[in-house]
């Protein structure tokens, strides 16, 4: 069979089968037990490749498992929610302020979540409903949310990123930290629009002055044990306003900044490996809550609320974090064995072979694989088109990063970017469908689509920005060597 | 005959559970011996040796019994564009359709998996590993995972027209 016959038939199936709306794992069964008996061996192969399902699920796989368990533990015991609260009280008088707590929390809780979806619905049920009461036009309410929810596919710990350079054989930690830059230059991009937007056209984010009538309260500190209160301070001095806009600052966010230095710093100065870094995350997430636990009881200050950390909400941490892995490693697993079929059938082969005779530069080959992903990002999810394109693009030896010698890294960094992007575009970018979801008043997707725009148009700038300097990206992974 | 029925899913439904249960209980595990194997091995007093290994086979087989209980939470990802573009009665035939194509395909792939468990068995294959445990007891939780899988497939054709249209109807909520 002709290679192009082959591809058509097995990328047919799996997109018309996605299409119909069959799970995009078992999409990619049925492309399997196609491309196995067309191009493996017929019923032997078929024998054999429930064999190929169990080597298609390997270790480097597990950080992914670890990094959810660690976004889940921070939201289901609220201390994300209390994060957001003392980034709000900490930012005062700039324009379209809560859209500017949106980008900064959202920022900050993406170096502790590796979920694009759990920042944006986070984020979209503290902020929203304030935004709405305070007069924000939707466009500057729910752009800032969604945009800033997809910046945790960059900064790590990113689940999508541990996935890409899992699957691709490549380093995870060097991934993982070659985000960094790029995430933290979006969302600085994201502040100076927002600010810049809401100077120019005040109506989109009225000023209002927040209620500042706690501040002026005097601190007090209260040390209860025993049963009982052991000492108490109060104080009522000049200082009072500032200790009472700081002091949820260095309480909540201090110490959620230990579990970022704790993931990232133990990869960056190779005291553990990704799936280790996980772990410890998971560990100091742990025990940051059993630190705002204290706040409950032990230890009460005023305008600090403690955090609800409980069995039940560790249990439901892990449930959900059981749903999100089992449901990424069972597509990983239907679709490695679509990429032998694709291999087998010489699909893989001749489609290269076909792109490496248009004698294209290393370059536009970049731009035609990123316009791939923006397309196929339009309509599926990211671990779906992923897993598609990926036997193409960097896969094995035959795959066009390695016939173009394009730096793998650097090629990594712009795939996330790119299905950052794919998150907002319609049809099926999900964070609309996300906004869509939690927004508190009657939104139609056009209108979400319309707020996400702007934002788009300022990631689409970062990745061409990335594409002109490969050292935006390249530059700090090369220093972990 | 109904009522037989329901206690049948009624039970189906708990075994999924639990089995997610497991499966949740599994990550947690690692969470915490994963650390503690960094500081046996930092302070030099020794490692858990199967640790690695163990992880590999546990997250194998998480994904494959924990994927019946994702499917009943209507979690595994989905295109649905043609299902929320078509008319009701329309997208619920359609829906029933691609749950019996599902089913059927879960059973071939259960019934390969069981050929592959006797061929593994038959060869007393192990793999390449420390911790060495039968490839044929792998390939069984393969094809135990599809027959729970089909089962849920039929199961959902059974439900009624409810569960599908409160899945279109729904937000995202799990993902990346």
């Amino acid at each position: 069979m002709e290679w192009y016959f082959a591809l058509a038939l097995l990328l047919g199936t799996v997109c018309m089968a996605m299409f119909l709306g069959m799970p995009v794992a078992l999409a990619f069964f049925a492309a399997n037990v196609l491309g196995t008996a067309l191009f493996i061996n017929g019923d032997i192969g078929l024998v054999l490749m429930p064999m190929e399902f169990h080597n298609a699920i390997k270790f480097t796989l597990s950080p992914i498992a670890l990094f959810l368990l660690m976004g889940e533990i921070l939201l289901q015991t609220g201390v994300a929610f209390k994060a957001i609260g003392a980034i709000d009280r900490l930012i005062s008088r700039v324009p379209g302020r809560l859209s500017v707590v949106s980008i900064v929390g959202g920022t900050v809780f993406s170096s502790l979540s590796g979920s694009t979806i759990a920042n944006t619905a986070i984020l979209g049920s503290v902020l929203l409903p304030d935004m709405v009461k305070r007069g924000y036009q939707p466009s500057i309410a729910m752009g800032p949310i969604m945009a800033v929810g997809g910046i945790a596919m960059l900064i790590p710990p990113s689940a999508l990123a541990v996935l890409l350079a899992s699957l691709a054989e490549k380093s995870v930690a060097q991934l993982l930290i070659a985000g960094i830059v790029p995430g933290i230059l979006m969302a600085v991009l994201f502040f100076i629009y927002v600010i810049a937007r809401c100077i120019l056209n005040p109506n989109l984010a009225p000023t209002y002055t927040p209620d500042e009538g706690e501040l002026d309260r005097p601190v007090t500190v209260s040390l209860n044990f025993l049963g009982r209160e052991q000492c108490s301070l109060s104080y009522d001095g000049d200082a009072r306003r500032f200790l009472n806009r700081a002091l949820p600052f260095f309480i909540y966010i201090l110490p959620l900044f230990i579990i970022f230095i704790v993931v990232v710093g133990s990869i960056f100065f190779k005291v553990a490996a990704p799936t280790e870094a996980a772990a410890l995350g998971c560990i100091a997430a742990l025990g940051a809550c059993y630190f705002f636990r204290l706040f409950n009881n032990t230890i009460r200050i005023s305008g600090i609320e403690g955090a609800d950390f409980n069995w039940q909400a560790i249990g439901k941490s892990l449930m959900e974090t059981a749903k999100i892995n089992t449901m990424i490693l069972f597509i990983i697993a239907g679709s490695l064995v679509f990429s032998q079929a694709l291999s087998n059938s010489g699909a893989t082969e001749g489609l290269l072979n076909a792109v490496t005779d248009m004698k294209l530069t290393p370059l536009t080959v970049v731009i035609i694989m990123m316009a791939v992903l923006l397309f196929l990002g339009a309509f599926m999810d990211q671990v779906s088109m992923l897993l598609l394109t990926l036997p193409f693009f960097l896969l094995g030896y035959q795959s066009l990063q390695v016939m173009f010698n394009i730096d793998v890294i650097w090629l990594m960094v712009l795939m996330l970017i790119t299905m950052e992007i794919s998150l907002l575009t319609p049809p099926f970018g999900l964070l609309l469908y996300v906004m869509k979801g939690i927004a508190p008043f009657e939104v139609t997707l056009g209108q979400v689509v319309k707020s996400a725009m702007p934002f788009i148009l300022i990631e689409l700038f970062v990745l061409a920005l990335l594409i002109a300097w490969p050292e935006l990206a390249t530059w700090l992974p090369k220093q972990l060597n | 005959m109904l009522r037989l029925l329901d206690r049948l899913e009624a039970g189906f439904n708990r075994v999924t559970v639990w089995l997610a249960r497991l499966v949740a209980a599994s990550i947690g595990l690692f969470a915490v011996l994963i650390p503690l194997n960094l500081f046996l091995l930092k302070f030099q007093v020794g490692n858990i040796w199967w640790l690695y290994e163990a992880m590999e086979y546990t997250l194998y087989i998480g994904v494959f019994v924990g994927a019946p209980w994702v499917l009943q939470q209507g979690a595994h990802v989905r295109v649905d564009v043609l299902t929320t573009a078509l008319p009701e009665k329309i997208s619920l035939r359609l829906e029933r359709l691609l749950d019996a194509a599902c089913a059927a395909l879960c059973i071939l792939l259960c019934s390969y998996g069981f050929r592959a468990a006797i061929s593994e068995f038959q060869d007393s294959t192990l793999p390449d590993k420390d911790l060495r445990i039968e490839t044929g007891y792998m390939m069984v939780v393969f094809a135990v995972s599809f027959i729970l899988l089909a089962i849920e497939f039929l199961l959902r054709m059974r439900r009624n027209r409810v569960m599908y249209a409160a899945e279109r109807a729904g937000s995202p909520e799990s993902g990346f």
